[in-house]
């Protein structure tokens, strides 16, 4: 299948006194349409592969090394206009939600269109009608019902709150979601309810999707190719079809090193 | 589709009523506005054409007169001495008020109600106003300034002593309830140790204000260095002015520093060794007393300050109702100088927020580090000082007024502000960005948001304590009913003072009560 986001020797360090070493010569190939679980433990460089992705990294001022390309286009060499260009194609999902809180659900939803809408109209608050409609469309899919798209987010639950950054990423028309541990604040009903949101967008729209999860129970149950971190390196890579479910939970969160 | 058309229709009303609400809320402000800036007949033409002469003024001012320094020693003691008193006092006045007016404390709505109301009326009074009616009462003197700061500093402790009186938690209460302590021990467990904390900070901020406002009390006839001043002022020895007003700027910013420092240690619940706590308790303690001697303070003049209370209630107990309608003409002016000044200010205050906090604007260190100088160092000139300045600078009259409000706010506002910017949760702000959306969206969508409220309900905070200021600047001539007092005190017409009394009294209030309002619906939303 065709490749859509490959990674090739990454590396990323964050600066300071000590610097930290988050990932060491990791490499990735995803195909369209996959849907991949990244699994490990806390510290393991989950978030930092997400965010390295769309660059997001900078804004802890690390230094990334290795290449990116998305859809062929080399994301760390993008100038400032090209990257806007390639985030707006990529629906990133955050586990604290990363609502505005004081913008309305709906706003919250267009927020996901503003690379795509006209500068000024929308730093005055406008957007087109059809997006707005499409933005209820998006909200009411992920489960928030049209009465509340008027409240202000603050007054949501985490779960729905979650559902907003969904419904965000969705109104970006995503050629690729990635979700950093969107379920670890919520409640284990809840979080295999927006579990299978995500799933069912992979299926039925065959957007790309690459979440991570610390928990083994939702990554075996949810993944369709496991990778697994430890320490900054891939040490696990497999199809959900050739994964041993007896030695998986050793193999990626183990500490005795049997391997 | 009917689903479809009806969402339609909620989207489009939507979008009317707000384009509809938005345009409402633009014409109001644009009439309001220019109510006020004709009230205030604020002309920045002006600013331009006579600005110049405040350099000039300053100028003249230069090089302050070092070989007068001496004689200011004891008159800025004095003036520590009385701030000192006036704050000791104030606490011991507000500590009741602060018991009786919490329903924690008290079951009864008959008791903390009324107690309340007294607490509300008098915090309404503005600190020169204070100073003035005890000057009516004991003469003029240090002791009619520490009466003046000693109500003033009951009002506000007690004011937000109370105000975190109300927010403390519950739940230690009924716990020590639990036990079957009674009600005197469930103060001393639960309720003391949760309040003492706020109770001394508070105390502390007002002691920074009193060293701000005794410093300028002396205008009135209230004791300590603001007599020299307007000495000094009156003879036009421009650089004695220049030296006073320096040791004023002096001594804020040390006080202040020195206050902060103890705050932070409050706030932050920094465990003190117990020496130590000893030890500072024995030299506030003999601070107070060195005060008290020194102006020679006792119980006598005590007892006889009560009498003097009296008097004054009689002097302003019958006001004079001729001049109610001029009176509330001055006061729409100080509403008005009010309004003009702080606008400005808020203006001038937000880029320094930006400036001043480096979280999200990338400012370089040292740069940010001035800017947030900037608030502290303009905060230390008292509004009265500033006036002045601006007085001798356009004539008297409401301009400067306007200016002195406007330059003395971004202190605050300024200090504030910054701390709002630097508060900005950095998740939103990522979430707009990994849409790829511009800097300038991110900027709309995810940092506006957050600051907005604040920097309103901050504006609308100031707006109220200014109203007080700009009804008392009237003394020096700045404009506003601050005028009228000036002109009853010339004429000895105590009526005047009381007709006043009774206008600004229930402005404020009304005032207060509008931006508790307001803020409570910008910060809840
Ligand atoms: N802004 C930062 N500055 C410095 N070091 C960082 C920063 N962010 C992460 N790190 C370090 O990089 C390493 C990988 O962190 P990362 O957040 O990617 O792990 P993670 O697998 O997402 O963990 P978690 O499950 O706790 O979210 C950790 O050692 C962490 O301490
Ligand atoms: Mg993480």
């Amino acid at each position: 299948m065709k490749s859509i986001l490959s990674i090739r020797n990454l590396s990323v360090v964050y600066p300071g006194v000590r610097p930290v070493t988050a990932l060491e010569n990791v490499n990735l190939e995803i195909s369209a349409g996959e849907f991949v679980v990244v699994a490990g433990v806390s510290g393991s460089g989950k978030s930092t592969l997400l965010r390295a992705i769309n660059r997001l990294v900078e804004n802890d001022r690390a230094r990334v090394t290795g290449s990116i390309l998305f859809d062929g286009k080399d994301v760390l060499k993008a100038s400032r206009r090209e990257l806007r260009e390639l985030r707006s194609h990529i629906g990133f999902i955050f586990q604290e939600y990363n609502v505005v809180e004081r913008l309305s659900v709906l706003t919250n939803a267009l927020t996901g269109t503003l690379a795509t809408v006209g500068t000024w109209s929308s730093l005055l608050g406008r957007f087109p009608k059809a997006q707005v409609e499409l933005a209820h469309r998006a909200l009411e899919r992920v489960g928030i019902p049209l009465p509340r798209h008027g409240d202000r987010a603050a007054r949501l639950s985490g779960g729905q709150k979650q559902r907003v950054g969904i419904a965000r990423a969705l109104m970006q028309k995503p050629r690729l979601i990635l979700a950093d541990e969107p379920v670890a604040s919520l409640d284990p009903i809840t979080a295999n309810i927006v579990m299978n949101i995500f799933k069912k967008i992979n299926e039925e729209e065959g957007i790309t999707t690459i979440i991570n999860l610390h928990d083994p129970v939702l990554t075996f149950k949810y993944g369709k190719r496991i990778v697994g971190l430890k320490q900054g390196r891939v040490i696990y890579d497999k199809p959900i079809t050739a994964i041993n479910r007896e030695t998986f939970e050793e193999d990626i969160y183990g500490s005795g090193d049997g391997a | 589709m009917a689903a479809g058309t009806e969402l339609r229709r909620l989207t489009e009303r939507s979008a009317w009523g707000r384009t509809l609400s938005g345009l409402l809320v633009g014409a109001a402000l644009v009439l309001l506005y220019a109510w006020a800036m004709t009230g205030v007949e604020f002309n920045p033409l002006l600013i331009f054409q006579y600005g110049g002469k405040f350099f000039e003024l300053l100028g003249r001012m230069w090089p302050p007169d070092l070989s007068s320094l001496p004689n200011y020693g004891r008159p800025l003691l004095q003036t520590l001495q009385m701030a000192t008193l006036g704050t000791f006092l104030g606490m011991l006045m507000a500590l009741p008020l602060v018991v009786f007016g919490s329903q924690l404390v008290v079951r009864s709505a008959w008791v903390y109600w009324p107690v309340r109301f007294v607490m509300n009326v008098l915090r309404t009074i503005p600190d020169l106003l204070y100073a003035v009616l005890f000057v009516v009462a004991m003469g003029f003197g240090p002791l009619a300034g520490v009466g003046a700061l000693s109500f003033f500093a009951c009002a506000i402790i007690a004011k937000l002593t109370s105000e975190s009186a109300d927010n403390i938690n519950p739940k230690p209460i009924e716990a020590i309830e639990a036990t079957g302590a009674n009600k005197l021990q469930v103060i001393r467990y639960a309720v003391i140790p949760q309040i003492l904390p706020a109770f001394l900070d508070h105390t502390l901020y007002v002691f920074e204000l009193n060293v701000r406002i005794a410093t300028v009390m002396g205008y009135v006839g209230a004791g300590g260095i603001g007599m020299q001043l307007t000495t000094a002022l009156e003879w036009r020895n421009y650089p004695q002015v220049m030296t006073i007003v320096l040791i004023i700027f002096a001594t804020v910013l040390v006080i202040d520093l020195i206050a902060n420092r103890i705050r932070d240690a409050l706030v932050h619940g920094v465990m003190i060794p117990r020496a130590l706590r000893w030890l500072g308790l024995g030299v506030v303690a003999s601070l107070i007393l060195w005060s008290a001697a020194s102006l020679e303070f006792n119980l006598e003049r005590l007892i006889a300050g009560v009498g003097y209370f009296q008097n004054l209630v009689n002097a302003i107990g019958r006001p004079d109702w001729e001049y109610f309608e001029l009176a509330v003409q001055r006061m729409v002016q100080s509403l008005q100088i009010a309004l003009v000044g702080t606008t400005i200010s808020f203006l001038l205050a937000v880029p320094i927020g930006f400036l001043a906090a480096r979280s999200y604007t990338g400012v370089p260190l040292p740069l940010a580090l001035t800017f947030k100088q900037v608030p502290n160092t303009i905060r230390a000139f008292p509004e009265l000082i500033l006036a002045i300045f601006f007085i001798a600078t356009f004539g008297p009259g409401t301009l400067p007024g306007v200016l002195a409000i406007a330059i003395h706010s971004i202190g605050m506002l300024g200090k504030f502000n910054a701390e709002v910017v630097e508060k900005i949760r950095k998740e939103p702000v990522e979430a707009v960005q990994a849409t790829g959306a511009s800097r300038l969206q991110v900027f709309r969508y995810a940092i506006l948001p957050q600051v907005l409220p604040e920097f309103l309900a901050l504006f609308i905070y100031r707006l109220e304590i200014n109203v007080r200021a700009a009804s008392v600047l009237g003394i020096v001539g700045a404009g506003g009913i601050g005028s009228l007092i000036n002109e009853a005190q010339a004429l000895r017409d105590w009526g005047i003072v009381g007709v006043c009394l009774m206008v600004i009294i229930p402005a404020v209030m009304v005032i207060d009560f509008l931006s508790a309002r307001v803020r409570k619906r910008l910060i809840e939303g």
